[in-house]
């Protein structure tokens, strides 16, 4: 088989001669055995060739439904991507959320004094009640992160500050009930 | 009611991060998926994969600095291709010994059908049987078109590591296909 008889050097720097990549010394010693060397000049034409069926090879269009399917299924995700974010910022964050949704939603039905417009039955507060314990549990515990991430004492009273309405409109609807 | 925090996370961020993110799946969704078209050889398999990436993409999004993003892309891509790859082998392996018989052959890819000539085909076929991480190589360089920079973002490699792999690559290439590459 005649491949064999270039020499190594020569047929390893094929590829970077096409690239112009040869050093200027490198360059002349391979220069020099390509102008006597016809193995040399066979093998140039085939890398030559191979580099251009290389880019004849397609790039590919990606199918419609690609697109779709992903925005369907981030759309419908409820969590939001990652933030940059500190950690406590997110256990506050999610404490003071909680806290408000929670007030927001079930104040007018258990709040002493309040008018609510519609009266809840004895189970739905009993059961209310119960979901907002439930809920307080979860405050509560982001509320601990995010003091102990705020460090110390001054971390938790404010954090407890922040969490003390949530805390006192439950124990204001277990007076109630 | 005042509760002493107006902390809010969603509303105009998120807005925000949906507009940049549709932004991003126009712009990346055809180079991902013909990367793992090439790698796979199977439509609806980099198709599943480019879905994957995607959404990974949507769950990083805010982590990732706009110039980070291509590579990051590439680089989840290839790593979720070579994964499926080697649990191809395995299942392949798994069936051959058990059901008995030989190892499943690979069949024809969608890449061999679009190459129309015999030797865009053998071309094909030697591209797959290259090495990890020649065969990404080539796919990145001479299908998806990308620098030598942008390759050593995504395979990690220097600019010199790549340079030099990719002229193996073609030589392996040319080594493989011989005279076919003579006119």
């Amino acid at each position: 088989m005649t491949d064999k008889q270039l020499p190594t050097w020569f047929d390893e720097r094929i590829e970077a001669w096409l690239d112009d990549e040869l050093s200027g010394s490198e360059a002349a010693l391979f220069e020099a055995r390509l102008a006597t060397d016809p193995l040399l000049e066979r093998e140039i034409e085939r890398a030559t060739r191979l580099g251009a069926q290389l880019q004849d090879l397609p790039g590919l269009q990606a199918p419609s439904s690609l697109s779709r399917n992903v925005m369907e299924i981030t759309g419908n995700s409820f969590a939001l991507p990652k933030l940059a974010f500190p950690a406590w910022g997110w256990s506050l964050g999610g404490a003071c959320a909680a806290a408000l949704a929670l007030m927001v939603t079930l104040g007018p039905a258990v709040l002493p004094g309040g008018e609510p417009e519609l009266q809840p039955t004895a189970q739905e507060l009993a059961k209310a009640r119960a979901d907002l314990a439930l809920a307080l549990g979860y405050v509560d515990q982001a509320g601990n992160m995010a003091a102990r991430q705020l460090g110390g004492q001054a971390g938790a009273l404010t954090v407890r500050g922040l969490l003390e309405p949530a805390r006192r409109l439950n124990s204001d609807g277990a007076d109630t009930i | 009611m005042n509760t002493g925090c107006n902390l809010s996370f969603a509303g105009p961020y998120d807005g925000v991060m949906k507009r940049r993110f549709r932004r991003l799946v126009k712009e990346h969704q055809g180079q991902l998926f013909s990367l793992a078209y090439h790698l796979l050889g199977n439509s609806a398999e980099a198709e599943d994969v480019a879905q994957d990436v995607l959404v990974k993409l949507w769950q990083h999004l805010a982590g990732l600095e706009a110039e980070r993003v291509k590579p990051w892309l590439l680089r989840v891509t290839r790593n979720a291709c070579l994964d499926l790859l080697r649990r191809r082998r395995y299942s392949q392996a798994y069936v051959a010994e058990t059901v008995g018989g030989e190892p499943l052959a690979v069949t024809e890819t969608p890449l061999d059908r679009l190459s129309s000539s015999d030797l865009g085909q053998r071309l094909a076929q030697a591209i797959r049987e290259l090495d990890e991480p020649f065969r990404s190589l080539v796919v990145l360089r001479d299908v998806e078109e990308l620098n030598y920079q942008e390759i050593g973002q995504t395979l990690d490699l220097s600019d010199s590591q790549v340079k030099v792999y990719l002229h193996r690559a073609r030589r392996k290439l040319r080594k493989r296909l011989g005279s076919e590459l003579d006119d």
